[in-house]
């Protein structure tokens, strides 16, 4: 069956099978492959991807539900070669060792500061809980979303 | 990808959905986040998944005093406790049972019904419910009917609801202004499921004090322990009554051991914690 969504601001049109998820359509259909498989059942949140305006992971869509929708993933934050002030922030504070769990803790975060701009640890940490880590310890990972947070303008 | 292959329909009204739920091995979804682990487990294997959420009467939502809060089943968890505040204002303890199931991301797909009708003992959202008298109003090809939430369930993964049927929306009722808890232990604070779950509601704290308390995974489904709540009724909650309530509902859950606690410890936390949350809420005597 075909269905149209938008992904990055593109629309897309692509043949899918009911017994797909979005995560199969995403990474082999249209080669968006930021979004990971890690558990393939809503647990490690490394194929995380914002989904008409909220995180969700996207190995829990079947291909299907996805028509219509308005998706984020991580490749489209980049504007040309500038990176996006999250993903430099990730970056200036070491936040990740492999990288496999970054680009969903990047959605996760671009999704929680487009809505609560300075979150406080706790907001952080409630809606980061969703994304596992095995590498980092998680520490530097809410020093990236600090300081995302200062360089997209929320106070300190 | 899940292994087997399936057909997927999204009908746009009730009707269409109900007869589409006739067929053999028609399933319906909502967040999908039980329904399609299962399916990737091959634990369910749908001939046809048929999706609710094209149907706009499964939407709606309204609350007053007067007649309490009434959610359509395709309401989100996170939709229902960020974007309604009467949730989080007039049922504390549902808010805060809807804010521990599974992570964030997790809310954004999974609703109150679909939880309901996973039938899971461990159910974050049922014993909430179950401490605010909710029910569920069902429909089918052969009509509609109410059910109580305290009626719902019939054993792990089991329900009343039969083949064809399904929840249309949820009802609670206000009752007056309470105060709640849902307290949730678990092996880690992430994304598990409780070992134990307390909900603890109580009605009017100030007057007539009415407590109620429904617990997860200490029965084979969601359980409300009326008999610790008519032994509390009317008495002073000194340490020695709220000690004898703490006992009763001890005695009369009956856990198992499994990979997230031993019989034994889910029996203790579920007397230490009906002490530990009236005592967070300020509602026991002082002294002895
Ligand atoms: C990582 C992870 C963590 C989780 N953590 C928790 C947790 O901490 N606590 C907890 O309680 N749960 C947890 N869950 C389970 C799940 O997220 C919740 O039960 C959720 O609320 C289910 O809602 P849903 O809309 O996704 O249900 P779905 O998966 O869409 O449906 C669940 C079941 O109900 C049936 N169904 C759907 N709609 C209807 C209807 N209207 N009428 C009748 N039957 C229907 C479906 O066929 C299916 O069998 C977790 C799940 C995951 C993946
Ligand atoms: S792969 Fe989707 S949550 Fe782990
Ligand atoms: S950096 Fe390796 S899992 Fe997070």
């Amino acid at each position: 069956m075909k269905i149209t969504f938008t992904v990055n601001n593109e629309n897309v049109e692509v043949d899918v099978k009911p017994n797909e998820t979005l995560l199969d359509v995403l990474r082999e259909k249209l080669y968006l492959t930021g979004a990971k498989e890690g558990c393939g059942n809503g647990e490690c949140g490394a194929c995380t991807v914002i989904y008409n305006g909220r995180p969700v992971n996207s190995c829990l869509v079947l291909a299907p539900e996805a028509e219509g929708a308005v998706i984020e993933t991580v490749e489209g934050l980049t504007k040309g070669n500038n990176l996006h002030p999250i993903q430099e922030a990730f970056l200036e504070t070491n936040a990740f060792q492999c990288g496999y769990c970054t680009p969903g803790f990047i959605m996760s975060t671009k999704a929680m500061l487009e809505k609560v701009p300075n979150p406080t640890k706790e907001v952080i940490v409630e809606r980061l809980a969703g994304n596992l880590c095995r590498c980092t310890g998680y520490t530097v990972i809410l020093d990236a979303v600090k300081l995302a947070a200062q360089k997209m303008g929320g106070a300190e | 990808m899940i292994t087997f292959s399936y057909d997927y329909v999204k009908p746009k009204t009730l009707n269409e959905a109900l007869d589409a739920l006739n067929e053999d091995d028609a399933y319906p979804i909502l967040g999908g986040t039980d329904l399609i682990v299962k399916m990737r487990a091959g634990r369910v294997k749908p001939k046809l998944v048929v999706d609710l959420k094209s149907i706009d009467e499964l939407f709606h939502v309204d609350f007053s005093k007067e007649s309490g809060l009434t959610f359509g089943a395709g309401l989100k968890l996170n939709v229902l406790i960020e974007e309604f505040d009467y949730v989080k204002e007039y049922y504390p303890t549902l808010y805060q049972g809807i804010r521990v199931v599974g992570g964030y991301q997790t809310r954004n797909r999974g609703t109150v019904v679909g939880n309901l009708c996973n039938a899971s003992p461990a159910s974050d959202t049922a014993p909430a419910l179950l401490t605010y008298n909710a029910e569920l109003n069902l429909i089918s090809k052969n009509g509609e009917r109410t059910v109580k939430i305290t009626e719902f369930f019939t054993g792990p993964g089991k329900t009343v609801l039969e083949k064809g049927e399904i929840v249309k929306s949820v009802h609670i009722p206000f009752e007056g202004e309470n105060i709640g808890r849902y307290y949730k232990v678990s092996r880690i604070k992430a994304v598990d499921l409780s070992t134990i779950g307390m909900a603890l509601t109580i009605i009017d704290p100030d007057g007539t004090r009415d407590i109620r308390v429904a617990l997860a995974s200490v029965a084979p489904t969601p359980i409300r322990i009326f008999k610790a709540e008519e032994f509390i009724k009317g008495k002073e909650l000194t340490m020695k009554n709220v000690e004898e309530f703490a006992q009763i509902i001890h005695d009369s859950v009956n856990p198992i051991t499994d990979a997230r606690g031993t019989a034994e410890y889910r029996k203790r936390m579920a007397k230490i914690l009906p002490i530990k949350l009236l005592r967070e809420m300020k509602m026991i005597k002082e002294g002895l």
